[in-house]
């Protein structure tokens, strides 16, 4: 859940989300206040275009008693090089406000007195720049009383060092202001070439009243333009933009999602749209996030959002991705914050992001969104997503997603369920991912999936898949194998084999496991061709199952009774299990001599190479 | 304490739950009453009062006054803030500041500086209402009997609770 603090001004939630990307451990609110290291690192950077175009011929326009001993004081941007923000070593003594300010276009200016803090050396003296700014730095006590009042009077501990100026009332920006207001309407026509000019844009009122070049977004790297499309304007920053719109109010990116997002918003390029809100932190994560999107009939459509946390970065979640996350409680949710940009798939039909679920500041597991057209958009996690990955994601024999992660029916199993889609956007094979404790992420796909579907899937005789599908012994066959999470038999478990020739069939319990003996050793079986028979014969149950090249019958009288060859080509032309030589008493086995021999209820057969068979 | 000697002549003011005496040849006046403003803010009343005639257009803090002071002129402003500011350390001190010597002033506190001209400000609280009280000498020759006059205003002058502004 996102949750807008309760003054929901710009600078704190802007400055919460750099503060935290930039590392600082806590987000100050006094916001008037210099960003030392936001400030200094600009400055370091570029000292020299810090203060945006110097006005030459406004310098002569200061306004009135803009001399040193005109008895006002300074503009703080004048001292600061443009940073139109209190100086460190300063506090917020209070503020006056002059009503029908051409410098805020027609609404009130607010001056905000920037007094020295308590032990700081400041010295009454005349500003050393070239500025027709000239008014004193430092030179009188005086407190205006409706800011931090809780910092006692100090009779000469706490000059007014400057002053900020901004079109926004200062207890929106700083909950250390009070309501109480003053006007003062003898100094409404104050300036500084560092502030705006009257009737500044609304993008530079915004950034002045950021702090100008001294706010998160830097100095003015661009005109304010109009925007390629839709109704409004905008200005880009060193490291942000603010947007003037129509529809939407003044509204400011910057980074560390203005790295986000840059060369999607704005320009002609713009896949996102425009920012629908300022910067919001995250309540529950303790990131950020800012929504984008563009106007749609009388309301607006959000097409994406760029969402941060120190442990991940930013990154921008589009449509459709974004409603399913939004859908699974956003951060908070089963996925976490994404880690990734929203972006198409291979094949160019759908989208996906990657999402990481964090505690502590580290990743807990891994996830994803798949959207697909046709299947629609679904999540999927932690061992079931790695396993997908390995497997070639969208591009490998599971192709997308078809289901979101669901409950197995046992504890602690998941799957999701995937799909391959034809070109016409048919589904031209299914499968799934099962994750359980005790067997792992293991997938099932193709003819095997159907065959295990068709048997009742987890909750059938076979149980759930226990190993990736494997190439048979023969290399033409493949099979995967599954078992109960609890209990298991004889008849239970077992595996799935698929072949190109005979199809697909199932294995249960014990004829799973003399397959694989004989596929080990003598291969006498071939592959199965036929689904396992249960019967019962004069009163005994019976299993048998045929394959290729071979007969496995399992009853009281013969467990796991293996026929093959001559053998079971007569066992068969003489009637089978229901015939006169009645059930399978042993497998076939060769004798030292070659010959072959198998016995029954009711006889014994025996294969003579060159001979035939007898009995 | 012995309280300065109003000279003959003085008249009661009151408004907003605030009375004083003004001294003879002293002009004062009250805005008010307390309105919210369009940008949410809060105007609070405030009293001025001064040993001169007071300019029609005034700042809360004397701009528009100041300006036109001479070295024998006194200006009293005596300004309002919210109640919720009455409990706060910038307003703990309590009472209506009386006395004021010489001392109290300088040329560095007050709002402008201007040649001559010195000032002291006081924060306090009484009744639960949160006060101001800005005082401004034109010269050296207000720190007599104008410095009297505003301790006698200042003495004078009475707060009731009952008016304390929203």
């Amino acid at each position: 859940m996102r949750v807008a603090p309760p003054l929901s001004s710009f600078a704190e939630n802007a400055l919460r989300g750099i503060s935290r990307a930039l590392g600082g451990a806590t987000w100050s609110r006094r916001s008037f206040l210099v960003r030392t290291s936001l400030f200094g690192s600009a400055l370091a950077m570029e000292p020299t275009r810090f203060a945006l175009e110097p006005r030459s011929a406004y310098d002569a326009v200061c306004g009135p008693e803009a001399d040193c001993s005109g008895g006002f004081s300074v503009f703080c941007c004048t001292i600061q090089n443009g940073a139109n923000l209190c100086p460190e070593g300063t506090f917020i003594g209070g503020f006056w406000k002059a009503d029908r300010s051409a410098f805020c276009r027609g609404a009130a200016r607010y001056y905000v007195d920037c007094n020295g803090d308590a032990g700081w050396p400041w010295r009454c003296h005349c500003p050393e720049t070239a500025s027709c700014d000239q008014r004193h730095v430092a030179c009188v006590q005086f407190r205006y009383g409706n800011c931090n009042l809780e910092i006692p009077a100090r009779a000469y501990g706490s000059p007014v060092v400057c002053r900020v100026v901004t079109c926004t009332p200062p207890w929106v920006w700083d909950e250390s202001c009070t309501t109480t207001s003053f006007t003062d309407q003898y100094t409404v026509d104050q300036t500084a070439p560092c502030l705006p000019e009257p009737w500044p844009s609304k993008v530079i009122m915004k950034w002045s009243d950021l702090g100008g070049p001294g706010s998160p977004l830097g100095p003015q790297t661009s005109q304010v333009e109009h925007l390629a499309f839709g109704n409004g304007s905008w200005g880009r920053f060193r490291h942000g933009a603010i947007f003037d719109l129509a529809w939407g109010g003044v509204r400011v990116v910057e980074d560390p999602v203005w790295a986000s997002v840059r060369g999607r918003t704005g320009s002609t390029h713009g896949s996102i749209g425009y920012p629908l809100e300022d910067l919001v932190p995250l309540v529950q994560g303790d990131g950020w996030a800012q929504a984008f999107g563009h106007k749609r009939g009388t309301g607006v459509e959000e097409l994406a959002l760029a969402v941060g946390v120190r442990a991940l970065g930013t990154h921008v979640v589009t449509q459709p991705v974004l409603s399913k996350w939004r859908a699974l409680d956003e951060q908070a949710g089963v996925l976490g914050y994404p880690s990734s940009d929203t972006r198409a798939t291979g094949d160019g039909s759908s989208s996906h992001g990657n999402f990481s679920k964090l505690a502590h500041g580290r990743v807990v597991y891994r996830g994803a969104i798949y959207a697909n057209p046709v299947l629609g958009s679904h999540w999927l996690r932690g061992a079931i997503l790695e396993t997908y990955l390995h497997h070639g994601a969208e591009t490998g024999l599971l192709g997308y997603p078809s289901s979101d992660e669901l409950h197995a029916g046992s504890s602690g199993a998941t799957y999701n369920e995937f799909a391959v889609l034809g070109p016409s956007g048919h589904v031209v094979s299914r499968g799934a991912i099962f994750s359980t404790v005790k067997f792992g992420a293991k997938p099932i796909y193709g003819a095997i999936y159907e065959r295990w579907a068709a048997l009742d899937a987890q909750h059938g005789k076979l149980g759930f898949p226990t190993a990736v599908p494997r190439t048979g012994p023969d290399d033409r066959s493949t099979y995967e194998t599954f078992s109960p999470l609890a209990g298991g038999s004889s008849t239970t478990g077992g595996g799935i084999v698929t072949s190109p020739i005979w199809g697909t069939f199932a294995l249960l319990g014990s004829f799973f496991s003399a397959w694989l003996a004989d596929e080990d050793r003598a291969r006498v079986l071939g592959v199965p061709a036929a689904e396992e028979v249960d019967q019962v014969i004069d009163g005994l149950s019976v299993r048998s199952q045929i394959f290729s090249t071979g007969s496995i019958y399992d009853s009281a009288v013969g467990r796991g009774c293996v026929l093959y060859g001559p053998i079971l080509t007569t066992y068969t032309q003489q009637g089978g299990p229901t015939g006169s030589l009645g059930l399978p008493t042993s497998s076939v086995i060769v004798e030292s001599n070659g010959d072959e021999q198998a016995t029954f209820q009711h006889g014994t057969l025996t294969y003579v190479p060159g001979q035939g068979v007898s009995g | 304490m012995t309280p300065p000697q109003a000279r003959t002549g003085t008249r009661r003011l009151e408004s907003h739950g605030i009375s004083l005496q003004v001294p003879i040849g002293w002009e004062a006046r009250f805005t008010g009453p307390t309105r919210q403003l369009d940008d949410g803010g809060w105007e609070h009343p405030y009293l001025h009062a001064a040993n001169f005639a007071l300019p029609v257009h005034r700042a809360p803090f004397g701009a528009g006054v100041v300006g036109e002071m001479g070295p024998s002129d006194a200006f009293v402003a005596l300004l309002e803030y919210a109640p919720a500011s009455a409990g706060t350390p910038l307003f703990g001190a309590r009472g209506v500041p009386v006395r004021l010597q010489g001392g109290d002033f300088s040329a560095s506190t007050v709002q402008r500086t201007l040649r001559g001209q010195s000032g002291s400000q006081r924060f306090f609280h009484v009744e639960g209402r949160a006060f101001c009280l800005y005082v401004v000498l034109g010269g050296r020759s207000a720190y007599g009997r104008g410095l009297e006059d505003v301790n006698v205003l200042l003495w004078s002058t009475r707060v009731r609770a009952d008016s304390v502004a929203p």
